[in-house]
């Protein structure tokens, strides 16, 4: 029988591609994180926003806004819920981690290798998303994480240095769609300043 | 761990979202000397409702044990969920709606699922309606359209043959009522 050994297939490597340059502009697969979703129980909001600032070495992240500790980073996703991203090789267990530290205030849901993750940096950026989200992008400052659309494609968009540095989120069964609409986007928009 | 969607005797595997696709290719390429074949939703329905393995089309949310047959298996003396709504008059009755197989009289009739069952001459309204079609599909194994439905005294009516309308298009269809579970009703090949 011959020794079989399973090898990994990490968010992003449907596309085909680790990322895309042109001009100034950057896209590039974030393959290695560990996510989970993390929801306060009614009444147990306290105890997990002081769980969670331990965790995050900072406070919880507001509505619309991301934080960014030495190991952790944090965004909302809606009332009392936040998702969880750290390393993966260092926290691959990070769902069960915050399990054991929150018990029962809160419901946590590992995410791992569930959304894929792609890093734009470039000049003027909020340029570029003014083509594929309805959102407003020029309002979008460092730390803030908001929810909204591209292509049909729910994602979360966080903005990591002004106008330059953005981190999207979306389901893992999308990124091909996803890498390929900002990919046109970044042409387009290369053709129209050039 | 062993669990079966498809009635068959079945393991589910489960490891890491990033290993799922070596996990696939392995299992593949180590299956292939005993003609492993990969199978997708529709062949898994085809086998559950040969199983009569009640699933969401069954599970509407008024559907209680007793429904499907398995009303001996909830305590009356202790409380669980969902055990008072299931008592209400509607969902208890005796003669109540009970899950059946139907097997098509015709081998080229399939059976619609959503279509209504009525007795021999009844008119093809609310006020003589027995029961409704689940769950429909052909059956390698039965060699004919088969289907899950919900009938009226159902098990108590095993043999009678029943209509099967669908007014909206017209159709109508005769069937046999037999037990839900046409393959291994004893589930001898489930725990082999």
């Amino acid at each position: 029988m011959p020794d079989y050994r399973l090898t990994q297939s990490v968010p992003g490597s449907e596309t085909g591609e680790t990322g895309f340059v042109l001009k100034d502009f950057r896209l590039d697969v974030v393959p290695g994180l560990a996510l989970a979703s993390v929801a306060a129980r009614a009444g147990k909001e306290d105890a997990v926003a002081a769980q969670l600032s331990q965790v995050l070495e900072t406070e919880l992240p507001r509505a619309g806004a991301l934080c960014r500790g030495s190991e952790h980073t944090a965004f909302w996703t809606g009332r009392d819920q936040w998702m969880i991203a750290a390393d993966h090789d260092t926290h691959e267990q990070l769902a069960a981690e915050l399990k054991t530290r929150l018990q029962d205030t809160a419901s946590v849901t590992e995410q791992n290798d569930g959304w894929i993750c792609l890093d734009l940096s470039g000049p003027d950026l909020p340029g570029v998303f003014e083509r594929l989200m309805h959102a407003d992008t020029a309002a979008l400052k460092e730390g803030a994480a908001l929810r909204t659309v591209i292509e049909h494609i729910g994602c979360f968009i966080l903005c990591l240095e002004t106008d330059r540095h953005y981190r999207l989120f979306a389901g893992r069964s999308y990124g091909r769609s996803l890498f390929h609409a900002l990919c046109e986007a970044l042409r387009s928009t290369v053709a129209l300043r050039a | 761990f062993r669990i079966s969607f498809s009635g068959e005797l079945a393991y589910e595997i489960a490891v890491p979202a990033r290993y799922a696709d070596s996990l696939m290719r392995v299992l593949m390429d180590a299956g292939e000397e005993f003609g492993a074949t990969p199978y997708g939703t529709e062949a898994l329905g085809v086998l559950r409702i040969e199983k009569g393995h009640a699933t969401a089309n069954e599970l509407n949310g008024q559907t209680s044990a007793a429904h499907l047959g398995m009303g001996r298996m909830v305590s009356q003396k202790k409380d669980s969920i969902g055990t008072v709504l299931s008592r209400r008059e509607g969902l208890s009755a005796e003669n109540g709606l009970r899950l059946v197989g139907l097997i098509s009289s015709e081998k080229d009739s399939h059976i619609p699922a959503g279509a209504h069952l009525f007795t021999e001459g009844a008119p093809h309204e609310p006020a003589s309606d027995q029961g409704w079609v689940t769950s429909a599909c052909y059956s390698p194994h039965v060699e004919k359209p088969i289907a899950l439905a919900f009938l009226e005294r159902g098990d108590a009516r095993h043999g009678e043959e029943i209509v099967v309308a669908n007014p909206l298009e017209g159709l109508t269809v005769t069937a046999q009522v037999v037990s839900p579970h046409f393959v291994d009703p004893e589930g001898e090949r489930l725990r082999a």
